[in-house]
């Protein structure tokens, strides 16, 4: 889906500084989307809620249920696994000239997502929730309900030609959050509701985005899901990723050593959630570094390989286009780390003085260079993972996510047993290792691309 | 045409040096960032989140279970949070260290602790608890006294006021007073604690001082002189003290006056009001003077010493009805009914009724 990348080329082609801003901005937004973004609105919310409403103020409660309704809902139970399958089917969709069948399949795996959600979500909320009122139930449940449709509405809007509306989308409604909870949140029903609502907006406006791209005789197809067109590598290499991403925080709450109970039976970690999210928030530049490589420069250079592949260029052609695309990786890669390191080191230098003006404990900071470096690392696997998607490279895309899994789970039960020095190096250096991993994979994936491509057809 | 040549410089996404050089330089960096010496300082310094650094120290605890500095910064966390159960667990192990510094850090916590849990009862009206824990508070002052632990002259002397610790307080005070020799609110508590501890040389030395530097509220300071002489049976330095101020004071001639007559010296006391007596114009208070020194030479064995008196200056009164009248009774109390005799027969050829 290389749609954006021609669009965002044309802004770079403006050739004004400006142009690169607006690139990159675009890109940080369709990238990032509602995973840092929300991050951000929450806590935003929290911090405004709490100079509001003092000590007396919600805002903590609201920011742990709203985390567990994205970490549960949108990223691992549902979403994880529909979306790359869903991303993948889209793209053979075009690829075969069936656009017409990406509305209803994009509707189809809303109602899969639901269909499959629900059931699962409702006891679970109910058995968490249990002293919650049942308004407070309804209100967590419709939330899912809505984070997912926003998860599954932005693997297309990423790709749309209406990005612009896509980015105002994001900002009309997480202002609206935010504005709302100042001014109207003063229990954690109403927090929870502003929420929903806001997504709701935004899931709306995204929805009418697609609907507007694409058109469509049916209404709804779940072909995607049938089994003969179900991609189940990708299913379990996007759970396995997820579930990679977020174990680190279901331990870190969870154990005893580190977590408390916050609402029912939700828990939170007050030596992790803090550095984590700061460490999520300084990856924007490198994601958007990481997608707009990806879906401008890496994409043309795909295209002109598979192109000539298929139009049966010269070896010499195709071998060249194959070493563009070794050098847009290359240089996407060396300049996520570079870009990322360089604000890394503006952060570590800074963040004492922003931690004291903002009465964040300086406690936090040891913890927050090492999930710094670990959330860059992070940044830096998924790039490599994308690209492997790119060349159809399921099964070891799917192999190095589970890596992933197992590697953050074992490292950082045994980095909270080795004491709180350790804390965050299970993270860090389960990354670094499934990285350095990926880094062999994808040399020799491209090193052996041609061979592949012509013997293995 | 591709060639050999071609296929041998084609680039990779990464050579196997690059790979090994990155895996190195992100190692390096995540050593570097190790934090463990740089956990303690900050655990110390934080003062905002209570929750969040003795969360930090039960794991630190956990992995260096005889790390009593730990113990310590964890037991003060503990007191700051409101956690005090654990504190004063943690506290009473800590008490025993053979490391001074924690034994010392151990033991003012443990008063902290126990002085706040002092305010809760009363507060809470538990008298009984109160009064228990004033007493465990004492016990532990002492303890941190004759030990030598405060190191805060201004604390330790709070302190041994709020326990009543008159030694302590008095010893504290002193070294106050070595910062402001002359801060006269200072020596007035040093004076008062010197006498209350039967401490007298140092009594008379402070008064020394306050009479020389608090000339406003002198006449204070040397009657305070005077009540110490007294106290300590010093009756000629009294006596010393009373003579060398009547003479231009008439309060210390009366006060001279009474210590005489306190000491049964009535002619000496008499004398002293007759001086008196002499030096006052007043008509009214001469008589006053009068009157006293009468009835300090009644006080005597020998009661002709007042008839003499009254007979020496019975001339003078003889206007004065109340006063004739009254020398008249003295003559006949003492039994010299010659004199009373004479002056009745003075008064009525007078023609006074």
């Amino acid at each position: 889906m290389a749609g954006i990348g021609f669009e965002l080329r044309k802004i770079l082609k403006e050739d004004r500084l400006l142009s690169l801003t607006k690139v990159y901005g675009y890109s940080a937004i369709l990238s990032s989307g509602p995973w840092v973004i929300s991050i951000i609105a929450i806590i935003l919310v929290g911090f405004l809620n709490l100079a509001n409403l003092g000590e007396a103020s919600d805002a903590f409660r609201f920011q742990v249920v709203i985390t567990y309704a994205i970490a549960l809902a949108s990223s691992l139970i549902i979403t994880g696994v529909l979306q790359l399958p869903f991303t993948r089917y889209v793209a053979d969709l075009i690829f075969n000239h069936k656009e017409d069948e990406i509305l209803p399949s994009y509707f189809g795996a809303i109602f899969m997502a639901w269909g499959l959600g629900l059931p699962l979500v409702i006891p679970f909320y109910i058995w968490v929730f249990e002293e919650q009122s049942f308004i407070f139930i309804i209100g967590v449940v419709s939330t899912f309900l809505v984070l997912c449709g926003v998860w599954i509405s932005s693997i297309l809007a990423a790709s749309l030609k209406y990005y612009n509306g896509v980015v105002w989308a994001y900002f009309i409604s997480y202002a609206l959050i935010v504005l709302a909870s100042y001014y109207f949140g003063d229990s954690i029903e109403v927090l929870i509701y502003i929420f929903f609502i806001g997504n709701a907006i935004l899931f709306t406006i995204l929805m009418t985005l697609i609907i507007k791209s694409y058109n469509s005789t049916i209404f709804m197809k779940i072909d995607f899901f049938l089994e003969e067109n179900f991609y189940w590598s990708l299913g379990v290499a996007g759970l396995s990723y997820n579930l990679g991403a977020w174990v680190d925080k279901f331990i870190f709450w969870y154990h005893p050593a580190t977590g408390h109970a916050v609402l029912g039976k939700l828990n939170a970690s007050v030596v992790y959630d803090m550095p984590i999210f700061l460490a999520y928030l300084s990856i924007l530049p490198g994601m958007a570094i990481f997608f707009y490589r990806l879906e401008s420069d890496f994409a043309e250079k795909y295209d002109l390989y598979y192109d000539a592949v298929r139009s049966g260029g010269t070896l010499g052609t195709i071998k060249r286009y194959r070493d563009d695309m070794v050098g847009v990786i290359r240089h996407a890669i060396h300049e996520i780390l570079m870009i990322q390191g360089i604000l890394d080191i503006i952060l570590f230098l800074s963040a004492p003085s922003v931690f004291k003006m903002l009465n964040i404990p300086l406690l936090y900071l040891g913890l927050l260079h090492i999930l710094t470096i670990g959330a860059m690392l992070q940044i830096a696997f998924m790039s490599v993972l994308a690209i492997l998607y790119y060349l159809d490279r399921k099964k070891v895309a799917m192999w190095l996510s589970i890596s992933f899994l197992v590697l953050n789970t074992v490292l950082t039960l045994w980095s909270i047993t080795l004491g709180p020095a350790f804390f965050g190096y299970g993270y860090t250096v389960s990354l670094l290792l499934v990285f350095i991993a990926s880094l062999v994979v994808i040399r020799n994936e491209m090193d052996r691309l041609d061979y592949e491509t012509f013997m293995l057809q | 045409m591709y060639s050999i040549e071609q296929e041998k410089e084609k680039p990779y996404v990464i050579t196997y040096k690059e790979l090994f050089f990155t895996f190195l330089v992100f190692s390096a960096i995540l050593i570097v960032l190790y934090p463990k010496e740089m956990l303690k300082e900050q655990i110390l310094a934080e003062s905002s989140n209570y929750d969040l650094s003795m969360l930090y120290l039960k794991n630190l605890l956990v992995h260096s279970p005889k790390d009593e500095t730990l113990m310590i910064i964890l037991a003060k966390q503990s007191l700051l949070s409101g956690k005090k159960d654990l504190s004063l667990r943690l506290l009473q192990l800590l008490v025993q260290s053979k490391d001074k510094k924690i034994h010392k850090e151990a033991t003012l916590l443990s008063y902290k602790l126990e002085k706040e849990n002092y305010f809760y009862y009363q507060d809470s009206g538990q008298k009984k608890q109160q009064k228990k824990t004033l007493e465990k508070l004492t016990q532990l002052f002492e303890l941190i006294y004759t030990e030598k632990i405060f190191d805060d002259i201004e604390y330790g002397y709070r302190e041994a006021t709020f326990v009543n610790n008159r030694g302590a307080r008095h010893l504290f005070l002193k070294q106050k007073l070595q910062n402001e020799p002359f801060n006269i609110t200072l020596l007035e508590e040093d004076y008062y604690l010197e006498k209350s501890l039967k401490h007298w040389k140092d009594a008379f030395k402070t008064l020394q001082l306050l009479q020389n530097l608090d000339i406003e509220n002198k006449h204070k300071w040397i009657l305070a002189e005077y009540y110490t002489y007294m106290d300590t049976k010093k009756y000629i330095e009294a006596e010393n003290l009373l003579k060398r101020y009547s003479d231009t004071s008439t309060y210390f001639s009366t006060k001279l006056a009474k210590f005489y007559y306190m000491r049964k010296k009535y002619l000496k006391a008499s004398q002293v009001y007759m001086q008196l007596f002499k030096n006052e114009n007043n008509y009214s208070q001469k008589k006053n003077y009068f009157f006293k020194a009468l009835e300090v030479l009644q006080g005597s064995d020998d009661m002709n010493q007042a008839a003499y008196l009254a007979h020496k200056h019975e001339n003078y009164y003889l206007n004065d009805r109340f006063v004739r009248t009254k020398i008249v009774k003295l003559y006949v109390t003492v039994g010299r009914l010659d004199l009373a005799q004479k002056l009745s027969i003075k008064i009525m050829n007078r023609g006074f009724k």
